[in-house]
């Protein structure tokens, strides 16, 4: 009886640890989907508006999801008082304080925060061409990661149980 | 943010750092000037200061810190809010206005296109010219420039360096706000410069009173037909007309009934008569005073108050 519980247990959990990691797919297309509006976002007020970063930066933060909102926020406010700090450490730093939370890979984090080293110092037309060809490079990774989300899913729940069948298997 | 961290918040890592240590007299200081490789100079009441490279002012020159291309750049990335592309404009005239109304100059490499300045590539100079507000500085020359309650079409003369633009500024201030000789009336800026009102982010930050529009880094001639087609302004002010553009829409001005107060470079009323494109300006008796400002004894000295005959009346 002990050993049909303890069985259960190994296959709920292991197809518990698939149906998180599908989760964790859809979240992270989200958070791409996230950035992609802040980066559109951004184009716009650079070039139809040319608002100075710390402010567009506030106002793109009030409507936009987390996490990215307390890190927009943050680096708005630590660029307007100006503690002697550039642009490129201010969002280095903000990066690693307010995206612990985060369902981003690696590459996706490495790109935002390649991202913040190319803001400021460009004009308007240089500035919406490094943003385009970030923007090019978040449509491609959306697209990808669409296109193979419901294979990855279901992937990762059909391991999950088959994982955890395999292990009761060889428990009997 | 108070003066001292606003001040210090335009300076790279280590330059603040250094700056910290100094107690800065804000009132003395008049520019500080940068330059790749070489000292940091702070003009202080006309004296040539060196920043140490212990944090001290010193006048010593083997003492001077001298900042790196790098520092410069940090500086600038700063002095632009980390946004160069929302100063095109600015930096293809020249100079920045920073939070507080002070104007940083730029030099450096240029960039031409079709004949035109297209921007400052390589900027390796910075002169950072704070502005110093002298409120009542007009109280001496508003009396004449009143008639039944009106204010009179003015022009300033005076040489660069003098005191015109800080003298308008005061000017604008108490006709807005109101004074003892006449009531207060809206006054329209075209401040193509910033150096009116100082604007930082559309938001004036020198006083120029409670009934002031300010159109802010906008061409004069364009900018004076704006006002009186959006704003309707009573007086119109701009500072240092000079091109035919600015005399046509004086005209227009003041035929819609707007009063001007306009500053030009030179040094006296006869210098004015003899460009070309003031002549039909002064014959047609459109400005009824003129002050003519010098910096003999002292900056803003006002040399002479002149009526729409051109006769001196003070």
């Amino acid at each position: 009886m002990l050993k049909i519980i303890g069985m259960l247990c190994i296959i709920c959990s292991t197809s518990g640890i698939g149906f998180l990691k599908g989760r964790d797919l859809i979240q992270r297309l989200e958070q791409l989907k996230c950035l992609q509006r802040f980066v559109i976002m951004l184009r716009g007020e650079i070039n139809y508006v040319h608002t100075p970063l710390p402010e567009a930066l506030y106002q793109i933060s009030r409507k936009i999801e987390n996490p990215l909102n307390a890190f927009l926020e943050n680096v708005s406010k630590e660029l307007e008082i100006k503690q002697g700090r550039g642009l490129k450490e201010t969002w280095e730093k903000r990066m690693e304080s307010d995206f612990f939370d985060t369902y981003l890979s690696k590459e996706d984090l490495e790109g935002f925060r390649n991202l913040g080293s190319q803001l400021g110092y460009l004009d308007t037309q240089m500035q919406v061409g490094t943003l385009n060809l970030y923007l090019e490079q978040l449509e491609m990774e959306i697209k990808r990661l669409d296109d193979s989300l419901r294979g990855s899913i279901k992937l990762y729940q059909s391991l999950g149980i088959l994982a955890g069948t395999f292990v009761a298997v060889l428990m009997i | 943010m108070d003066k001292r961290n606003e001040f210090l918040g335009i300076f790279s890592e280590h330059i603040h750092t250094l700056l910290n240590k100094i107690e800065i007299p804000f009132d003395e200081l008049q520019e500080i000037r940068m330059r790749i490789n070489q000292p940091i100079i702070f003009i202080l009441n006309g004296q040539e200061n060196y920043l140490g490279k212990d944090g001290i002012l010193t006048k010593e020159l083997n003492q001077a810190y001298r900042i790196e291309k790098r520092e410069l750049y940090e500086t600038l990335e700063h002095i632009s809010s980390y946004s160069r592309y929302a100063f095109e404009d600015e930096i293809r005239q020249g100079f920045i206005t920073i939070s507080g109304g002070h104007r940083v100059g730029l030099a450096g490499k240029v960039t031409v296109e079709s004949g035109q300045i297209k921007t400052i590539h390589y900027i390796s100079f910075l002169n950072i010219r704070f502005t110093h507000e002298v409120k009542g500085c007009a109280d001496g020359v508003l009396p004449y420039l009143y008639e039944g309650g009106n204010v009179l079409h003015t022009m300033v003369i005076s040489p660069p360096g003098c005191g015109k633009t800080t003298l308008l500024r005061d000017l604008i201030r108490q006709i807005s706000t109101g004074n003892k000789i006449g009531e207060a009336k809206t006054v329209g800026v075209v401040d193509e410069r910033s150096e009116i009102a100082g604007s930082y982010m559309g938001i004036p930050q020198n006083d120029v009173g409670i009934r002031t529009d300010v159109l802010d880094n906008c061409p004069k001639a364009e900018g004076m037909f704006m006002l009186i087609r959006s704003m309707s302004p009573k007086v119109i002010a701009v500072d240092e007309i000079g091109s035919l553009e600015d005399i046509k829409a004086i005209e227009t001005a003041c035929y819609s009934g707007c009063k001007i107060i306009a500053t030009v470079h030179g040094n006296s009323l006869e210098d004015i008569k003899r460009k070309n494109i003031f002549q039909k300006l002064i014959e047609n008796k459109m400005f009824e005073r003129f002050i003519v400002l010098s910096a003999k004894y002292k900056v803003g000295e006002i040399e002479g108050i002149y009526n729409q005959q051109g006769v001196l009346i003070c």
